[in-house]
């Protein structure tokens, strides 16, 4: 590797760090990604800086541009359900998306532009609003270096990409005008996608308030591979890398706009966020085949054209040293319009299935009250407080007929955390926290509707022996009452039981030397039905992964940032007790700048094994055969393969 | 170390064995009002299914048992099924018939069920009674599934199940009609009566079906 050759090497200081206030830890496992951790964080898109989240695994099933699939402490939050994620303020999951509640797509986002990450397994701060069920995350937006930026690259996935950014030398990292675009045939057929992202920004201060708009505007179009059997890979009537005829593909829109002012005078601090947001998606699949519909085929095209607005607005008092007091309001209102239908295999509708326009908002407050009563012990109890309204319009619905609805959801969730001994080499941490997730418009009726509500404790230790290591444990229990999911095929809400999820993490961050961090987690979850004690499908039981950072590490002239990431991932619990297979992934990201010139190396699948992204069973056809079977098989995701991408850039 | 433990998932295993069609134990029936002397009985059957459970009584997607992942492939269930024949038999109803080896995988079965697609099935023998003696020519399509058929059964792929065997009880199916020569034709078809309603009922009744592990 390449930092073990340079065994003189010197660190530089970080050109710009910009350093805030972080609220204290809840949990031994969250992790702040600075600047030069998010460059050296392997992976090609934002979303691909989640998978730093601690315990958490994301699985993409359909082609460069959808959303992930997400993991995290025994829960499969799908396209983001359970996960809640922002930037500057402004929550980034959709909700009600036809293609499933708080889908989170972080492709509109440029890479470049992510300056920083907050990323909490679990929910324990009364800030975390709707999908905080089992974790959040916070993006910090912005242009890390001055100046005038160009990167022109290229892939062996037969991939190239363009960015041009610009960052003014006297402003700070939130004044930026930039523009991205890739494209890509990508390994195998029905791979190729195209993406261009824009993005402006302007910062400044009027005495002490700190003011910032953002705009970015993006625009995708993929094809999906879909699934493919694994006998026919077995049989070698298909290639690992190969897809189905009409797989899928999609389109891919979203303009995001916010205006942020930040205030702090004497003990009082405020942060306001207004945002809008438009919203349009195109999604076509077909995981079966021929199974359901021998003539047509199962295809189905989703479509959701949806605009959003919304604001927070957080207040923070701080009337003594060993007290403060903080609280906010926020609300959004989405305004959305989406359809579903069954596709033949020209892409001609055949059976329309969802027509419903969706009105949907929800308010919230929330209060919290750090104390900090004594130098070793520190605490903070909160209470937040949610309510969602739904205005729905079904046009077309297989499922649930035809005609309005309205309904209500409220939330109570109270959070707490306790931290003693933060200043001794060893800290102590517990925490407790409801998280909810608001209820798909699409299903509910008129009336209350179900709100899903999760209670979560934690209990973890930080120890600190020297300045280089810092070592980490901890135990974590959710509990869910009666877990609610909506059934799309069904369109009706489901109650599928009580269920727990308990498990435990081990880790370590360690710098040998200055300009190197290693980095261990391994995170355990048994995630189970709690009257029949099945396991939940699909969520990791075990995951570990080992990242290797380099930070400015310096030899003669070049500057290096590096970073790679190894994880392992153990079988997982799959529907109708089978199991997936094992994972083991490495990926490679290496910076090296010459003065104004960089040149960036990205390799995923180092190793180029053949690992399956996403496995399933369940019965498909995609021949098209009189009689298909019903027995469920396995059909899997082929996942990344070995790609390497070299980027050339100047920086002036 | 108990994080490696967690690390371990119980998963099916695939199994497969054979399963046969027995014939008829007697070529006389007892039915009702008399007995019948069976010279000739086919049935044509098609897909057989082992599920874990019993059936719903309303189709999800046409076949209730079946799993699906029409939306997502998260989203989808693995369905009931666990074992699988697919194919189509003209059985003789009076001989053994070997159908074939079923793929399964590990676990409980509870049901099983047998797919009737436009299914010919003829009966011809002679019905006796005390007052007399009629032919009878039975023939009609029948067109259903049986499902739960009582199974149970546990697969281990560490021991396979020797044989599965599946009868058809056709005194049984039989034993619905009412067993008249009613268009007074001197024979007994499915012209007589409600003969071709009960006849569609009795071949698709669960309890004209056996499935059972070879002892």
């Amino acid at each position: 590797m390449l930092w073990f050759s340079v065994a003189f090497a010197q660190t530089l200081p970080s050109e710009e760090v910009v350093v805030e206030a972080k609220d204290p830890p809840a949990s031994a496992a969250e992790r702040e990604l600075d600047a030069t951790r998010v460059v050296a964080t392997p992976g090609r898109s934002t979303d691909d800086l989640l998978r730093a989240t601690r315990g958490l695994h994301q699985s993409q099933h359909s082609g460069h541009g959808k959303a992930f699939q997400y993991f995290l402490r025994g829960f499969d939050a799908v396209h983001g359900a359970d996960l809640s994620i922002s930037a500057e303020g402004v929550p980034l999951n959709e909700v009600s998306n036809v293609h499933g509640h708080g889908y989170l797509d972080l492709h509109f986002i440029p890479r470049q532009l992510v300056t920083g990450a907050s990323l909490r397994p679990g929910v324990f701060r009364a800030s975390v609003g709707d999908f905080g069920v089992a974790g959040s995350g916070e993006l910090s937006l912005g242009l890390a270096n001055p100046g005038l930026q160009l990167q022109i690259g290229g892939g062996t996935d037969l991939s190239g990409r363009f960015t041009m950014a610009w960052r003014p030398a006297d402003r700070g990292p939130g004044t930026f005008a930039m523009v991205d675009a890739e494209a890509g045939h990508g390994v195998g057929p029905s791979r190729k996608w195209e993406q261009v992202r824009a993005a402006v920004g302007i910062d400044g201060q009027i005495g002490n308030t700190a003011v910032r708009t953002f705009a970015l505007a993006y625009r995708g179009r993929f094809d999906s591979p879909g699934v493919l059997r694994e006998s026919d890979v077995d049989k070698g009537t298909r290639r690992f890398y190969d897809a189905y005829d009409n797989a899928g593909d999609g389109v891919s829109a979203r303009a995001l706009a916010g205006f942020r002012l930040e205030h702090r005078r004497n003990d009082w601090s405020l942060d306001s966020t207004a945002w809008a947001g438009w919203r349009s998606l195109e999604l076509r699949q077909n995981f079966t085949g021929f199974y359901v519909n021998a003539e047509q085929g199962d295809a189905v095209v989703q479509t959701h054209e949806a605009l959003s607005a919304g604001a927070r607005l957080v207040i923070g008092w701080t009337p003594a040293d060993w007290i403060a007091v903080r609280g906010g309001v926020d609300g959004r209102f989405d305004h959305a319009d989406q359809t579903e239908a069954g596709i033949d295999t020209t892409g001609k509708v055949w059976d329309p299935r969802i027509d419903t326009r969706i009105d949907q908002s929800s308010m919230g407050a929330w209060v919290s009250v750090p104390l900090r009563p004594r130098p070793w012990f520190d605490l903070e109890a909160g209470l937040r407080t949610q309510v969602f309204l739904m205005d729905l319009d079904r046009r077309i619905d297989a499922g649930l007929g035809t005609g309005p609805a309205k309904a209500s959801a409220p939330v109570l969730a109270p959070r707490a955390r306790l931290r003693l001994f933060a200043d001794s080499p060893v800290t102590v941490l517990l925490a407790y926290g409801r998280g909810f997730r608001s209820p798909e418009a699409r299903g509910v009726e008129q009336g209350r509707a179900p709100v899903s509500k999760s209670d979560g404790t934690e209990l973890s230790v930080l120890v600190r022996p020297d300045d280089h290591v810092d070592l980490r444990a901890g135990a974590f229990g959710t509990w869910i009452s009666n877990e609610i999911v909506f059934d799309h095929a069904a369109a009706r809400f489901l109650t599928t039981g009580a269920t727990r999820r308990l498990g435990a993490y081990v880790g370590a961050t360690v710098h040998p030397v200055a300009w190197l961090e290693v980095d261990l987690d391994v995170t355990a979850s048994d995630g189970r039905y709690r009257a029949t004690q099945e396991l939940i499908p699909y969520a990791p039981r075990l995951l570990a992964v080992l990242g290797l950072t380099t930070e400015a590490l310096v030899t003669g002239p070049v500057v290096w940032t590096a970073g790679t990431r190894t994880w392992w991932l153990g079988p997982r619990p799959l529907p109708g007790g089978f199991a997936s297979h094992t994972q083991f992934v490495t990926d490679v990201t290496v910076s090296a700048r010459v003065r104004s010139w960089t040149v960036d190396l990205d390799i995923d699948n180092v190793f180029a094994s053949r690992w399956r992204d996403g496995e399933f069973f369940y019965a498909s056809d995609f021949v098209g055969t009189d009689s298909p079977s019903a027995l469920p098989a396995r059909h899997f995701t082929a996942g990344s393969p070995f790609v390497a991408r070299l980027g050339f850039g100047f920086r002036g | 170390m108990i994080l490696l433990l967690l690390a371990c998932v119980d998963a099916r295993r695939p199994l497969t064995f054979p399963i046969r069609y027995a014939e008829l134990p007697s070529a006389t029936l007892v039915v009702p009002g008399g007995t019948l002397q069976v010279d000739a009985a086919t049935l044509q059957i098609s897909d057989l299914h082992l599920q874990t459970e019993p059936s719903a009584s309303t189709a999800f997607w046409g076949f209730p048992w079946a799993s699906s992942a029409v939306a997502h492939p998260g989203h989808e269930f693995a369905g009931s099924v666990r074992g699988e024949l697919i194919g189509e038999w003209d059985l003789d109803l009076l001989a053994p018939t070997e159908l074939g080896v079923v793929d399964a995988y590990e676990g409980s079965i509870a049901t099983g069920s047998v797919l009737l697609d436009e299914a010919q099935w003829v009966v011809r023998g002679t019905y006796t009674t005390a007052s007399g003696s009629w032919p009878v020519d039975l023939q009609l399509t029948v067109d259903g599934v049986v499902t739960n058929i009582p199974l149970d059964l546990e697969l281990n792929a560490d021991t396979p199940p020797a044989e599965l065997v599946l009868h058809l009880d056709l005194a049984q199916a039989l034993s619905f009609s009412s067993w008249q020569d009613t268009d007074a034709d001197g024979s007994i078809t499915v012209q007589d009566g409600p003969f071709l309603n009960t006849m569609n009922f009795g071949l698709t009744s669960t309890s004209s079906w056996v499935l059972e592990e070879t002892p």
